[in-house]
């Protein structure tokens, strides 16, 4: 769940803005993002057990998310209206209104890995629009970082990653 | 590094023995088992739903075809997971990876086989470092798709607690 967020869009006078929200980890999230990467991990059956009454050592420790888990915070709940005609995340706009999104880089920094129950705070900032001539016709390269800190104000991880756009 | 035995992902986390510490050393680098995996259309749909990924390309195939791809197209950040799978198979629950760094070089599309290889190169903390202080490796990946196409590359930093 996403709270306090705002479109950014990326052009040239635009590097440099940043937006940010707060994320609410959840036990339902981490189970439907690991579903959905295809990690089958044995885990704690979240109803069976709560107080930790059949565990030695107490109740159950919180889920612990995925290390790309950070992934299912990085986008921001904008209404559909406001998405670009190919639906691609009004964060990596850039370059030419009509443009086709394609692949690109991450770089992930993992401090830690937050479990269910943290509220952390996203930071998304753009940091680069550079045009390139590429085989087809002008490549655009959209650079954004986001940072994810949790509430005792430590930064739990960092993506810089970079976004290629080509006009159609 | 390919030609290497294949093993299912099941058969990967049997062999990632829970401990708390892993003796130090042992010989860099290391072959980690490969990784297969085939993206379904539903497993795209899922990721994109649980990442608020709403770009077309990964749930119209007739919006894909017309941006001159054969199919719905696996995300990047998908990619990345099956990166991340390789190699927390082989550091198990007590280990991390500390940095993932991925490159897309080319399309990968649901109900193709994606094999996914690479080595724990070598140690990047100094050797004479505090006993306990986790040991930092570079991690080198690559996943390929049917044909032996290349889809994308990575390295990493992969951390664990090793006992000296």
């Amino acid at each position: 769940m996403q709270f306090g967020a705002t479109a950014v869009t990326g052009t040239t006078e635009a590097i440099g803005a940043a937006s940010s929200w707060t994320f609410e980890v959840t036990e339902r999230d981490i189970r439907r993002f690991l579903q959905a990467i295809g990690d089958s991990s044995p885990d704690p059956d979240p109803d069976s057990d709560p107080q930790g009454l059949d565990r030695p050592s107490g109740p159950r420790p919180a889920l612990t998310a995925p290390p790309l888990f950070f992934q299912v915070m990085a986008w921001q709940d904008v209404a559909p209206e406001l998405l670009p005609p190919d639906g691609a995340p009004v964060e990596i706009q850039g370059g030419p209104s009509q443009a086709r999104s394609m692949g690109g880089a991450s770089d992930f920094t993992v401090a830690r890995q937050v479990h269910a129950g943290e509220r952390i705070r996203v930071c998304s900032t753009l940091t680069g629009v550079e045009s390139r001539q590429g085989r087809q016709g002008p490549l655009h390269l959209i650079s954004r970082q986001t940072t994810f800190t949790d509430e005792a104000g430590q930064e739990v991880a960092c993506e810089r990653a970079t976004y290629l756009r080509r006009a159609v | 590094m390919k030609g290497l035995p294949a093993v299912e992902l099941a058969d990967l986390r049997s062999s990632c023995v829970p401990v708390t510490a892993r003796p130090w050393p042992f010989q860099l680098p290391l072959v980690l088992p490969e990784l297969r995996v085939l993206p379904t259309p539903m497993q795209i749909f899922m990721f994109s739903a649980i990442t608020w990924n709403r770009h077309h390309i990964h749930y119209s195939a007739e919006a894909a075809r017309a941006e001159g791809h054969p199919d719905v197209v696996v995300q990047r950040s998908l990619l990345g997971n099956y990166f991340a799978r390789h190699a927390g198979a082989w550091l198990g629950p007590e280990g991390r990876i500390g940095q993932l760094t991925w490159r897309v070089v080319g399309p990968a599309v649901p109900h193709q086989w994606l094999r996914c290889n690479g080595v724990v190169q070598d140690r990047l903390d100094d050797a004479d470092a505090e006993a306990d202080t986790p040991l930092r490796l570079r991690y080198q990946a690559w996943l390929t798709a049917e044909g032996d196409r290349e889809v994308a590359t990575a390295e990493g930093v992969l951390c664990i607690q090793a006992a000296f």
